[in-house]
């Protein structure tokens, strides 16, 4: 009995020590955790708007399933240094590995470009989609165009699947802003 | 959403199958699969364990860890380690034959990768308490189909010529290597 | 007496090799070893677990029952790897993602309970630091030199910076885990040839 006590004492007391340590290492990373993620999405709308002067998120259109496994996380509105305004959407989409996740960028009628958070194609192939050779084919390209692979749209060799997938993923999207964002904000 | 549920499955257990495509619970996966029957057994082992941490996991982290979840790793893993100890005992006591067919596995799993592994990914992708259910199913049926055909792959290899110095582990990995490649096939199967 | 406690240090680079030899820990040498960065990550992470680890079992063995010892154990291993796992997010956000799930991971990497319970539990402060040291070099080296070729030659990169001339076509199959387990198949072969061969 004395020495269940004392196990159970002992396992007590370091557990204690150990929490209270991590807890303190959590007090002073885990605002820098923060920083780093807005840092991240700060980054990439920098990327797509680089005059960027300000983005804020618009709550409404939390985690919003559009279609089919294009799936809205939230929207921000971003204010640009020559007083216009952009959308910048993040959402989720069915690649050729898995989900990917991406910002897209859109102003007006166009899509202003696309920045590619997390993915799981194939190395090599799918995993162009975040280059810019592959991505800068959409900057200012205007959203009435078909957005088809292989038309309009540079497929990247042998990723057929995941090019589609990110240029329909901006296509519908694009639908979605033009049909709810920029309409009612005229 | 039954089809939402379907797309986990075959995706954890095939698709991103947990031993041969995310590379987790190698070390017991290796050692176990020397024998068909020792495979079978683990796999019943972990099918059971996994889905039972993962449903207590998830519950103590959507409950009682708000602000805390810098805290994760210690509770997973001692909920993972209370938990074989206690179902250790139940079989011994109540299901002897259960007990018997699995019951030297259980100790291993504490320190199979993978039961920690899939109750971290389930709260990394928030999934929802019947999407963590099905996902641990998933990747453990997929672990388990893993552990019968290197099982199997080994039973043939003992009567094989094998070159000198790929005796032992190295002709197992190059075995594993070649599943490996047949399973990437698989890869865009979930649309 | 000197030349023992040498040998603890030795004996974790070839001979008792925790990947190569021992087979443990394959998990994450696999899955981080397809970038020189996420290996520099995961040594540095992984080495700092095993040696605190390790070293606070040799001071408190003393004083540890036996019965709980496991419990023990898990928190002086937890402890560290959360401290990892929080430190690569605040500070390294690209490298903490880019190897996801394996820094909680390294909690349950069966080399550091298989040392711990094999040999710190057992051996003193100075034996403890000297193994501990050479089983992360250990470990370290075999995943360095695994991401270096699977990166070159798999990539063209090196340390994401493109190295082989451009007309080379990267072999992608050694990113993927096909060529992960061959690479590992062949470097157990060599050792365990070269090993033979001396003895």
């Amino acid at each position: 009995m004395k020495n269940i006590i004392k196990s159970g004492l002992t396992v007590f007391i370091i557990a204690t020590i150990g929490t209270l340590l991590l807890a303190w290492v959590y007090s002073f990373t885990s605002p820098k955790i923060e920083e780093q993620k807005f840092l991240t999405i700060k980054n990439a709308i920098e990327e797509i708007f680089p005059n960027q002067t300000e983005f804020n998120e618009i709550p409404e259109y939390k985690n919003k399933v559009i279609e089919n496994n294009i799936n809205i996380i939230t929207i921000y509105k971003v204010e640009l240094q020559d007083g216009k305004e952009g959308f910048i959407i993040r959402a989720t989409y069915s690649g050729y590995g898995g989900k990917v996740e991406s910002l897209f960028g859109y102003q007006d009628q166009n899509c202003k470009g696309v920045y590619v958070l997390e993915h799981s194609e194939t190395p090599g192939l799918g995993s162009l989609i975040t280059s810019k050779d592959f991505t800068n084919q959409f900057i200012n390209k205007n959203l009435k165009d078909p957005f088809i692979v292989k038309e309009d749209v540079q497929a990247i060799t042998g990723a057929t699947i995941s090019s589609r997938a990110i240029s329909n993923a901006i296509k519908i999207i694009g639908k979605f802003y033009l049909e709810n964002i920029y309409g009612g904000n005229k | 959403m039954l089809s939402n549920l379907l797309k986990i499955i075959i995706s954890a257990a095939i698709v991103d199958n947990m031993v041969f495509i995310r590379y987790i619970a190698l070390c017991s996966y290796v050692g176990v699969t020397n024998s068909i029957d020792a495979s079978i057994g683990m796999a019943f082992a972990v099918i059971f364990v996994q889905t039972i941490a993962t449903a207590i996991t998830w519950i103590i982290f959507h409950l009682f860890m708000q602000g805390l979840e810098f805290l994760e790793i210690i509770v997973f893993i001692f909920t993972i380690a209370a938990l074989v100890q206690l179902v250790e005992i139940y079989l011994k006591k109540n299901v002897p034959s259960l007990y018997k067919a699995m019951g030297i596995y259980l100790p291993l799993i504490t320190t199979n990768c993978m039961i920690l592994a899939v109750t971290f990914i389930n709260i990394d992708k928030n999934y929802t308490f019947i999407e963590s259910l099905v996902y641990a199913l998933g990747t453990s049926f997929g672990y388990g189909l893993a552990l019968l055909i290197l099982a199997g792959v080994r039973e043939r290899l003992r009567l094989s010529n094998i070159p000198k110095f790929f005796k032992g582990y190295p002709i197992v990995f190059t075995s594993m290597a070649l599943i490996a490649i047949a399973f990437l096939g698989f890869k865009g199967l979930i649309k | 007496m000197k030349k023992n406690i040498f040998k603890e240090f030795t004996k974790g680079l070839f001979k008792e090799n925790p990947i190569l030899i021992i087979m443990l820990g394959l998990c994450s040498c696999l899955a981080v070893s397809t970038d020189v960065s996420n290996a520099l990550g995961m040594s540095l992470g992984f080495s700092f677990v095993l040696i605190i680890s390790e070293l606070l079992v040799s001071i408190f063995r003393k004083i540890i029952p036996n019965e709980v010892r496991i419990p023990i154990f898990l928190i002086f291993i937890a402890v560290p790897t959360t401290i990892v796992d929080l430190v690569m997010k605040a500070y390294f956000p690209s490298l903490s993602k880019s190897m996801g799930v394996f820094i909680p991971l390294i909690v349950v990497n069966c080399i550091v309970l298989g040392r711990i319970e094999a040999f710190s539990y057992k051996k003193n402060f100075v034996e403890n630091l000297m193994d501990s040291l050479g089983m992360a070099l250990g470990y370290s080296w075999v995943i360095i030199v695994l991401s270096i070729i699977r990166e070159i030659f798999g990539k063209g990169t090196f340390l994401g910076i493109r190295v082989m001339p451009e007309v080379y076509q990267p072999m992608s199959i050694l990113t993927s885990p096909p060529g992960g387990f061959f690479l590992i198949a062949v470097f157990i072969a060599l050792l365990n040839g070269i090993l033979k061969r001396r003895s």
